[in-house]
């Protein structure tokens, strides 16, 4: 299962600002990307799209190594950070808590809205499949 | 009892290596043809039926290797306790066997009854009507004579081969209704191939040997792998025949929509048309847009022996260890 991840769930945000802050998402995909950054790498990775001051920068990285998502190691004079969790193990902890808070609570009316939601998904595909099919053969295959 | 306790070891643990040997050969060699394939999957569903008339008919010596080996230090306790548990475990169960052949057995005897009863209730169609042409035309293509077509409205939205000695196809109406005269060709090509291989029977046969194994936990696994190698083959046949893979395509999604609507008569006739799930129909039709393969009914010759290696296997460890 692995230490517990404090997070925020916010449903309609879309991606990792579901869990995570607007700066705090995007420094983690800089840290993912490059598998182990400095704050000054990061800073200077993410301010060749907006201006941010290195101590912001400083001070979100040191809240994400609290929070157990990244793992900081001393290197001479500066510290050297790391993902503590993969992007999939990191989505896959985040499924599980929300799951294990919602089922804890609502139990039923979860589980069957997850069937109902398997079951739109699966028509959807099909009818994605039936478009191709038909987008084919309207182009003369058969 | 007595006779039915050994079938219960023989059942679970020769299920079990079976389907182990199956999934592994099908996961390290891919890219076997579906008959290959088919045949390893028919083996682990049948090889515990045949290993127990072999027993009986041959009196094998069961558990000889355990017995060779009893009182021999730590591996002859071994036997002897594997041995013990797997007597006890076979008294057991055999009471709930006895019930599952039962079931198993009246289902499939019911299933061809029903079948018998389902033909004559509907009469077959005129020479001249859009199916039994089709047929007409399809069936000399594929080297047979035209079986006899009937037209039903249950179970909705399904197409197959009944009966045993003189195959007959039923189509659902309501499916016929729907598809266009190049989908209708395909569904029929689709049939036609099932009955040119002798399925409408092994099927029905398949569908007795997983009911009765039922509890040995595998055999709706297995069966699952065995019909979608058997549908991928008459899938191919079918558009080797018509030439037409995106017309199979869309008669399947429309068979499976209309196939929700209702489920009375397909539990009846589930040992001739064992109900196809969604995951099942995304899978054929994600096959046939990729481009379904060659036909292939026989393979690369050495993959032949495949199934009657895994057969071997089996029942070597079958006769070690039962």
């Amino acid at each position: 299962m692995g230490t517990e991840i404090p997070f925020e769930f916010r449903p309609h945000g879309t991606g990792l600002a579901k869990v995570l802050g607007e700066l705090e998402t995007e420094v983690m995909e800089v840290v993912w990307q490059l598998g182990g950054a400095t704050v000054r790498d990061v800073h200077r990775y993410l301010n060749q799209k907006r201006p941010l001051a290195y101590t912001t920068v400083m001070t979100t990285m040191t809240r994400l190594a609290q929070k157990g998502l990244l793992e900081r190691e001393q290197e001479s004079n500066y510290y050297v950070y790391r993902p503590a969790l993969t992007r999939e193990e990191f989505a896959d902890r985040v499924a599980r808590t929300v799951l294990d808070g919602l089922l804890d609570e609502f139990a039923r009316p979860v589980l069957s809205h997850l069937v109902e939601r398997i079951g739109a998904e699966d028509e959807a595909r099909l009818r994605e499949l039936e478009e191709l099919i038909r987008r084919r053969r309207a182009g003369g295959q058969k | 009892m007595t006779y039915l306790h050994p079938f219960v070891i023989y059942a679970s643990f020769g299920t079990l290596v079976g389907t182990l040997l199956a999934a592994a050969v099908v996961k390290c060699l891919p890219k076997l043809p579906p008959a290959i394939k088919r045949g390893i999957w028919w083996v682990s569903l049948a090889l515990p039926f045949a290993g127990y008339v072999l027993s009986w008919t041959w009196r094998w010596q069961t558990g000889c290797w355990g017995w060779m080996l009893s009182g021999q230090g730590y591996a002859g306790a071994f036997f002897t306790w594997l041995c013990r548990v797997g007597t006890a475990l076979g008294y057991a169960l055999a009471p709930f066997f006895a019930v599952a052949l039962v079931a198993g057995v009246t289902k499939a005897v019911a299933a061809a009854g029903l079948a018998r009863r389902f033909t004559r209730r509907f009469p077959p169609e005129r020479a001249d009507s859009r199916v039994a042409r089709q047929v007409q035309e399809l069936a000399p293509r594929m080297g047979l004579a035209p079986p006899a077509v009937i037209l039903a409205p249950h179970p909705p939205g399904q197409a197959f081969a009944i009966g045993f000695r003189r195959p007959i196809l039923v189509l659902s109406r309501q499916l016929v209704r729907e598809l266009d005269d190049s989908e209708l060709t395909a569904v029929l090509a689709h049939e036609l191939s099932h009955v040119e291989v002798g399925d409408h029977w092994k099927k029905w046969l398949g569908v007795m040997f997983r009911d009765i194994l039922f509890f040995t936990g595998l055999s709706f696994l297995v069966f699952r792998n065995l019909q979608a190698e058997t549908e991928a083959m008459a899938d191919a046949r079918a558009v080797q025949v018509t030439g037409t893979p995106l017309a199979l395509a869309a008669a399947l999604i429309k068979g499976w929509r209309l196939g929700r609507l209702g489920t009375r008569w397909q539990m009846a006739l589930d040992n001739f048309a064992p109900l196809v799930g969604l995951g099942e129909v995304q899978y054929r039709v994600q096959r046939l847009l990729e481009g379904v393969p060659a036909v292939s009914h026989t393979g690369m010759v050495w993959g032949r022996w495949l199934p009657a290696a895994v057969a071997a296997v089996t029942a070597v460890v079958l006769f070690l260890f039962s």
